[in-house]
């Protein structure tokens, strides 16, 4: 019997309803969800259709009624800029909450948008984006895919398998870097979105968006301005609301509750009670207590040959001994933490951890 | 051609409905033997890219099939598949459908699942993957059937795990061949529900572990040239704790004497070579029916978590063997030559000849009293003095008393324990 060939590239037209009619990015305005957003758990082939952002002028531009918004602290991603965007149905609210992230109501759609400018040098360099990622509070839970931006970031096309881009760009010291910047694959949404089969989105938490953004209408505090146009019920005044400190500022933590901070955003949503580190033992959230269990002593259980001959995740005083250090900054597949999403090392924040376990005290057996 | 909506918007590759099963499909879909499934299958070659093949596994349906044809297929990405039940994932054979991960630039794994049922990966080859080559997370109902599992650098560049279900029920390995891995060529952690048969495991540091695990067969395997062959036990620290029901027998544990060539501090590390069969902090294990030759540090242990010398600190663990029965097992040449490299071994080398059959390092529970078998470990074998007790509890602050100390003999292990009963689930291939 014959073998199936493949690869029909079969390029069927998205039958999105709603799709707004303009086309890619640089066309007319375009009201997100007109007709009703699919949220049956299926992608338009092009980002367009969501009329959630455009590229103007190098800008990710919000759509109408889209809201843009920055966290405290995110997630290292080879030192990309971002671009996030909170959009939900016509008088769809989420209530607050002091912790975790929020409960967004079905049919939201955030967005978050990934671009290197060529030279972290310099101030206001245009940058080139990568993709925008989308994840769509669907009947079917959260789901999300990834949208390749064309070399003329007029238009970005469904990438569902993902791929690695091996990019470049100058740091801000100077040096070249390159990057293998991985587009994620839609099943590799959930190893870090996650909970025990569950997915959620990770950054729209009251600590994470209590800070300020500088929108067009002038600067104010996101939590605030959510509050004020209905995306969120029930918010107390920012004074009230818990704050993550900025990992790079001290000026809104010590050293380790900004260590604290960047382990929380960078490893807490797999290093926790329920996401895909949950069989180490490891816990790598803001709140945990037990010192061992977010790795003062703890001997790896399945690190395999990550453990690189060191005894404990974390050795109070010896960044060098610790094996959680190793890991944050190794760019081996087999050995670099996350597991997915950093291929370059996060030097600054490297240095924000060795710094805070220099600082711990106590010795191991 | 029908293609389904789910993939209306995706580059597609060729969808056909099984011919077997419904006859809907047209437009050329030529019948692939291996898409022998109830559902969809997706036939995937050589030619195919490794984006089309990702975006396959991310939009997999349930009862899809996706068949691998003949060839070899190099990936810089980890393959993870997408959120369906009942998935095969299948290929034209061992040594036939290789998938090669050597130049693999992300993810810590080769082929990633999580959170599905029923997902049955078969007849492939999977090379040279940096880290492990298939992690699976909260399956139920996995099957690992005729896989080939393979490192070819045999030191600890090797990627760690070869199978690597955790947190999974209903788990059964068959017919697989996983060598070279630097932890353990087939690994089952915090599971339940375990059938491991027919399988060969070699060239790996651990053979076969089974750790923090309920409910487990392990037989008519043949686990050879590893540094140790079987191991069962439990560690702290984790979701799942205080392993139990884990039967070993009719396997062949044969010249697991390699170097051991994981890291140090990886807990593998300490597994002496030439250990042919160790139980750890499990309780309720019976072990029996195997062929255990050859293997020159010693070929059986029973032993603690504290035999470690690593903290627990973990209230709710458990670190000593309980109700462990060996019965009936042929020994033939082990323990003629204990691992100078490793602390144990060294210990042995001390007494000056070959040690017994099954060594315990005594430690004992405190709670249970200080009788001649407080943990109940049976040993039913013909050698009058084919147990010696280490008594590690009595080693003195330089470890030079051990041939003072060490009691060769069986008789306080004369006891007998009912036999476990055989693990089987709903829907259990036979």
């Amino acid at each position: 019997m014959k073998s199936l060939t493949l690869l029909l590239p079969l390029a069927i037209a998205a039958a999105l309803s709603g799709a707004c009619g303009s086309s890619g990015g640089g066309g007319g305005p375009c009201t997100p969800g007109a007709a009703g957003v699919d949220t049956s758990g299926n992608f338009p082939s092009s980002l367009a259709a969501y009329c959630m952002v455009s590229i103007q002028n190098a800008a990710v531009t919000p759509g109408a009624g889209v809201t843009p918004y920055d966290l405290n602290t995110p997630l290292f991603s080879d030192y990309a800029v971002k671009y996030r965007t909170v959009w939900m149905p016509p008088g769809a609210t989420a209530p607050y909450q002091a912790t975790d992230t929020f409960d967004l109501p079905a049919g939201t759609v955030l967005t978050k948008s990934f671009g290197f400018p060529a030279d972290l040098r310099v101030a206001g360099a245009p940058v080139k984006w990568v993709e925008t990622r989308v994840y769509v509070n669907t009947t079917k839970g959260w789901k999300g895919t990834s949208y390749t931006w064309d070399d003329a970031q007029q238009s970005a096309t469904i990438s569902p398998g993902g791929e690695i881009l091996d990019l470049s760009f100058i740091d801000s010291t100077g040096k070249t870097q390159s990057p293998h910047y991985l587009i994620p694959s839609q099943a590799e949404c959930p190893k870090c979105h996650a909970n025990e089969g569950t997915a959620t989105p990770l950054g729209p938490r009251a600590d994470q968006i209590n800070r300020t953004f500088t929108y067009s209408t002038g600067a104010e505090n996101e939590l605030a301005h959510w509050a004020s146009i209905g995306l969120l019920s029930g918010a107390p005044a920012p004074s009230k609301a818990p704050v993550l400190p900025v990992w790079n500022d001290p000026s809104t933590g010590t050293v380790a509750a900004r260590a604290r901070a960047y382990l929380q955003a960078n490893c807490s949503y797999c290093h926790d009670g329920d996401g895909e580190a949950r069989t180490t033992g490891l816990v790598l959230t803001d709140t945990e207590s037990n010192q061992m269990a977010w790795g003062v002593c703890k001997p790896p259980i399945a690190a395999g040959k990550a453990a690189i001959g060191e005894k404990y995740d974390i050795v109070p005083g010896h960044p060098e001994q610790s094996i959680l250090i190793y890991r944050a900054t190794s760019t081996l597949p087999s050995i670099a933490m996350p597991e997915i999403g950093r291929s370059l090392e996060h030097v600054e924040g490297v240095a924000l951890l060795s710094e805070w376990v220099s600082g711990l005290t106590g010795t191991c057996p | 051609m029908r293609i389904p909506v789910g993939l209306a918007a995706i580059p597609v590759l060729l969808v056909a409905a099984n011919p077997l099963a419904c006859s809907s499909s047209s437009g050329g879909s030529a019948s692939n033997p291996l898409c022998t499934g109830s559902g969809r299958c997706i036939s995937i070659t050589p030619q195919t890219s490794e984006t089309d093949i990702s975006g396959a596994f991310a939009g997999v349906q349930d009862n899809d099939t996706i068949a691998f044809g003949a060839g070899t297929y190099t990936f810089n990405n980890e393959l993870a598949l997408g959120t369906a039940n009942g998935v095969t994932v299948v290929g034209a054979g061992m040594g036939q459908t290789i998938l090669n991960f050597k130049g693999q630039q992300a993810g810590e794994d080769g082929i990633f699942a999580q959170s599905v049922s029923n997902l049955t990966l078969e007849d492939f080859t999977v090379v040279d993957s940096p880290g492990n080559a298939i992690k699976v997370l909260d399956v139920t109902g996995m099957t690992f059937r005729s896989l080939e599992v393979k490192w070819t650098a045999l030191d600890e560049t090797d990627g760690a795990y070869g199978l690597y279900p955790v947190q999974c029920k209903n788990v059964l390995v068959e017919q697989c061949k996983i060598s070279g891995a630097s932890d353990s060529g087939i690994y089952i952690g915090q599971s339940q529900y375990i059938v491991v048969r027919n399988s060969e495991a070699f060239s790996n540091v651990a053979g076969i572990e089974i750790e923090n695990s309920f409910y487990a067969d392990v037989h008519d395997n043949n686990s050879h040239d590893n540094t140790g062959g079987i191991l069962v036990f439990d560690l702290p620290g984790l979701q799942q704790e205080g392993g139990h029901n884990v039967r070993v027998f009719n396997n062949q544990i044969v010249n697991n004497n390699t170097q051991n060539f994981a890291l140090t501090s990886d807990i593998v590390s300490l597994v002496p070579a030439g250990t042919g069969f160790f139980v750890m902090a499990n309780h309720d294990v019976e072990v029996f029916g195997n062929t255990i030759t050859g293997n020159n540090t010693a070929a059986a242990g029973i032993i603690s978590y504290a035999l470690t010398q690593m903290p627990a600190n973990d209230a709710k663990y458990y670190e000593w063997p309980k109700r462990v029965h060996l019965h009936g097992n042929t020994y033939s040449g082990n323990g003629k030559l204990p691992n100078a490299r490793n602390k144990i071994g060294l210990l042995l080398n001390t007494l000056g000849h070959a040690v017994a059959d099954v060594m315990y390092d005594g430690l004992t529970d405190p709670a249970l009293g200080t009788g001649p078998d407080p943990m109940t470990l049976c040993v039913q074998e013909p050698k009058a003095d084919g147990v010696c007790d280490m008594h590690f509890d009595k080693l003195n602050s330089s470890d030079t008393n051990l041939p003072q100390i060490i009691d060769c003999n069986a008789a306080p292990f004369n006891c007998s324990l009912p036999a476990l009963p055989a693990v089987t689930w709903t829907g259990m291939p036979q």
